[in-house]
């Protein structure tokens, strides 16, 4: 990757600071729409473990009333 | 298409689809392959070197390679030259496999900018192509500085491009990808959610990022909402669950093992095993006569004669217009680490065409073809009995784009024709060995002919003859 450190190091010398602009239309629901996704997304994992651990709890007391017998 | 500019005395041809990013561009110039990246992308390019992002990412052959050409001219921008990608592919010709690899890999892509400070500023389905046998990241423009606790501004065009042309072929029919050809920039959601089968819906992943989203959409498609979107946030644990979450939603889609018009079309072809070994035997010996570098092996099926020993230094199209087809052969090559061979879905009758605006964004697939040697296996009754192409414009088709032809002649009495003529008139008294020669012989020479054994069929080698000037 030497001709890049070259280069970047040419480009820093200069002191490039310019303003970048964003193309992309996110959509303004899709947006908007992350911080509720992100939530949802929260609760899924929240209840999955949940679940898992319900199944782990029961999992156990099966066992044990198996050894039992 | 490209568009011609003329500088230093060379022609340098602007990528006509290269025009959105005010960040930079595309062009070509004596058959290389460059980038301008104007004053305003620089600050970008700099981080993605100087945060070891570029070099990671290239280093595990996830973004293709640049390197500098010409001085660096601040004020002006610069210039890279760019690893040359041998054929350009897009969303509405990939299999099923190749899509999902596609997806998976802008998702790795984007989590990795993540470590390093930088994000993906846009999530195309076009940037990702086929590159010596793995999926590349061709465009270095798309990582920008990750703005702290906002939300992906691509999270909207990875839903359009990937996720829902995925879940519609996973859920609905495989061939749902062409949807792609007719939407630019992805599948709308709220498309997506009428086509989808209703059970979908019970599916979390799929009721966030597909049916509450299009209903988000919905809401703020005609509001004004500039200060909700400024200060809008996403904090960077959120980003990376919601990204996992697509990860998952992703990886989980799985198409359906359904037996399609010809997935299963080797087990059961009327050739019989000497038969069969016999074509093999001729193709090989044609192919050591003419030492192809670029070949297109169309109707390749499950590209079990692109897989030849003595293709396997060239580099290959291989297209079928049987998406379940297409996707066994790319699994196949992906599981023998077998990298010259990118099969596409396409149907040679209706091949796809040059869209976007002005019709120049994406090629039209023969644009694209220039190739040394066409392989045109049980191909030529598919076109003139199926699809009533006359014989002569077969030859016609297949001359422009191919310097060497390797074809096979099936003729009426063999019973794969029979089953095409079984439900139809037959109107193709035209359709004879004879014919079928003297019409590729207005643009072809015939150098070599042999008959297979144990069938009723020949095969061809042909060179284009050169035209009088």
């Amino acid at each position: 990757m030497n001709f890049f450190t070259i280069f970047l190091l040419a480009i820093l010398c200069l002191g490039v600071s310019v303003k970048a602009y964003a193309y992309l239309d996110p959509g303004a629901g899709s947006y908007l729409f992350q911080a509720i996704a992100a939530v949802a997304i929260g609760a899924t994992v929240s209840i999955r473990l949940f679940w898992q651990h319900i199944k782990i709890f029961f999992r156990k007391i099966f066992r044990r009333s198996e050894i039992g017998h | 298409m490209t568009r011609s500019m003329k500088s230093c005395g060379t022609t340098t041809n602007r990528e006509p689809g290269s025009f959105r990013d005010p960040n930079g561009y595309v062009f070509y110039r004596e058959g290389e392959v460059f980038r301008y990246i104007s004053r305003s992308g620089l600050n970008d390019l700099n981080l993605l070197i100087s945060s070891g992002l570029y070099e990671n990412l290239v280093h595990a052959g996830k973004l293709i390679e640049f390197e500098k050409c010409g001085n660096a001219d601040i004020e002006n921008g610069i210039f890279v030259r760019a690893e040359k990608i041998e054929f350009i592919s897009y969303p509405y010709q990939w299999c099923f496999n190749l899509y999902k690899d596609a997806a998976l890999l802008t998702l790795d892509i984007m989590k990795a900018a993540l470590r390093y400070d930088m994000w993906l500023k846009d999530a195309s389905a076009y940037n990702i192509q086929h590159n010596n046998g793995r999926l590349v990241l061709i465009d270095i423009l798309s990582f920008e500085k990750y703005p702290e606790g906002k939300p992906w501004i691509a999270y909207r065009q990875f839903c359009q491009h990937f996720l829902v042309p995925l879940l519609l072929m996973a859920k609905v029919d495989i061939r749902m990808n062409n949807l792609m050809q007719l939407y630019l920039d992805g599948i709308p959601l709220d498309l997506a959610v009428k086509l989808l089968p209703f059970k979908t819906m019970f599916s979390p992943l799929y009721a966030i990022h597909i049916y509450l989203h299009a209903k988000y959409q919905k809401k703020y498609e005609k509001h004004t909402c500039g200060s909700k979107l400024r200060k809008s946030k996403l904090s960077r644990k959120g980003l990376e669950n919601m990204l996992n979450s697509l990860i998952s939603a992703v990886s989980v889609l799985k198409i359906k093992n359904v037996m399609t018009e010809w997935s299963d079309y080797y087990t059961s072809t009327n050739y019989s095993d000497i038969a069969f070994s016999e074509k093999k035997m001729i193709i090989s010996k044609f192919l050591d006569k003419i030492s192809p570098k670029r070949v297109c092996d169309m109707g390749a099926n499950n590209g079990e004669f692109s897989r030849l020993e003595e293709l396997q230094f060239t580099s290959i199209i291989a297209c079928d217009v049987d998406s379940m087809a297409v996707d066994k052969n790319y699994c196949h090559n992906r599981s023998k680490n077998i990298k010259n061979v990118l099969p596409l879905q396409l149907d040679i009758t209706n091949p796809s065409p040059a869209i976007g605006w002005m019709n120049e964004e994406r090629h039209s697939f023969l644009e694209q073809c220039e190739f040394d040697l066409i392989l045109a296996l049980a191909l030529i009754h598919h076109l003139v009995i199926a699809n009533n192409v006359p014989l002569k414009s077969c030859a016609s088709f297949f001359a422009p784009i191919t310097e060497y032809l390797i074809i096979e002649f099936i003729p009426k009495a063999d019973s794969q024709v029979q089953i095409l003529l079984k439900s139809r008139k037959d109107i193709f008294t035209d359709y004879t060995e004879s014919a079928f020669e003297s019409s590729f012989k207005e643009y072809f020479n015939i150098i070599n002919k042999r008959m297979i054994q144990n069938s009723t069929r020949s095969i061809y080698l042909m060179k284009k003859k050169k035209i009088r000037s």
